[in-house]
């Protein structure tokens, strides 16, 4: 299929874009934490991949390759400057106000949430570690950014992750005792 | 420190992946693709041109005495100019 799509098949494009849309628009999703503009930003990818395709050197390097083109239009987008302000408390400081701004209202606050409280480079990092499985080092090369970075904000998202979802469920049970 | 993930968090991660089939993205895509493609005609017949062009010249270029003659044709002409 990508071979076809390679030659300008566009009916094997399409296909493509059945099959890795799904998985395209989730990775951006998690890192824009805006579905309008990770559509958007997924669509430039898309096109962008069509028009630069016959260049590919490796059939078998599609799915990367495409992962690193929507890395490299979310990091231009907020070198742009278009990014959304990340949340940023200190959660091994403020670990009860987590819970204080989870909704009373019993609606989830998912795993989507508690990645939207992450710094952007965090939340890369961790994305591309525990929802991409990339090595510390793939990932160091897809961002550019060092390795002892990635791996510093890989375990720092991780364990903020942690005490977030941890939040969550405290307060969760607290409603249901209430409750 | 090594590459070791949390487990609760990886299956944290794997259980929240939710399929998103969407018609009406991948339509607008195609219909994003139209453009796209008349730009990439234009660079192609472009890129195409100027490759044929940089062969013609290349091809010529490394012909036997090519050089020299180009030298003794620029030699003459400036002899014509200031003669």
């Amino acid at each position: 299929m990508v071979a076809l799509a390679m030659g300008g098949d566009r009916r094997a494009f399409t296909e493509l874009v059945w099959r890795r849309q799904s998985w395209l628009r989730n990775l951006l999703r998690r890192l824009c934490r805006d579905p309008s503009l990770a559509d958007d930003l997924a669509q430039q990818v898309l096109l962008q991949a069509w028009r630069a395709l016959p260049r590919l050197q490796s059939v078998g390097a599609f799915g990367a390759w495409l992962r690193r083109l929507a890395i490299n239009a979310w990091l231009a987008h907020l070198r742009g400057g278009g990014a959304v302000p990340a949340v940023s408390l200190d959660i091994a400081e403020h670990a009860e106000a987590f819970a204080s701004v989870l909704p009373a209202s019993g609606t989830q606050l998912d795993l989507d949430r508690a990645l939207a409280r992450l710094s952007h480079e965090e939340r890369l990092c961790v994305v591309l570690a525990y929802s991409e499985g990339l090595s510390h080092g793939e990932i160091s090369s897809a961002t550019a950014l060092p390795l002892g970075t990635v791996k510093s904000h890989v375990r720092r998202g991780a364990e903020r992750l942690r005490m977030l979802l941890h939040a969550y469920e405290s307060a969760e049970g607290d409603q249901l005792h209430v409750g | 420190m090594s590459d070791e993930l949390d487990g609760q968090l990886l299956q944290r991660f794997a259980e929240s992946h939710r399929p998103l089939a969407d018609a009406q993205f991948v339509a607008q895509i195609g219909q994003r693709r139209e453009p796209a493609d008349a730009l990439g005609t234009l660079c192609s017949a472009w890129d195409t041109a100027r490759a044929g062009i940089a062969i013609g010249v290349g091809t010529v270029w490394r012909r036997p005495y090519t050089r020299l003659m180009a030298l003794l044709g620029a030699a003459l002409s400036l002899w014509a100019v200031f003669a």
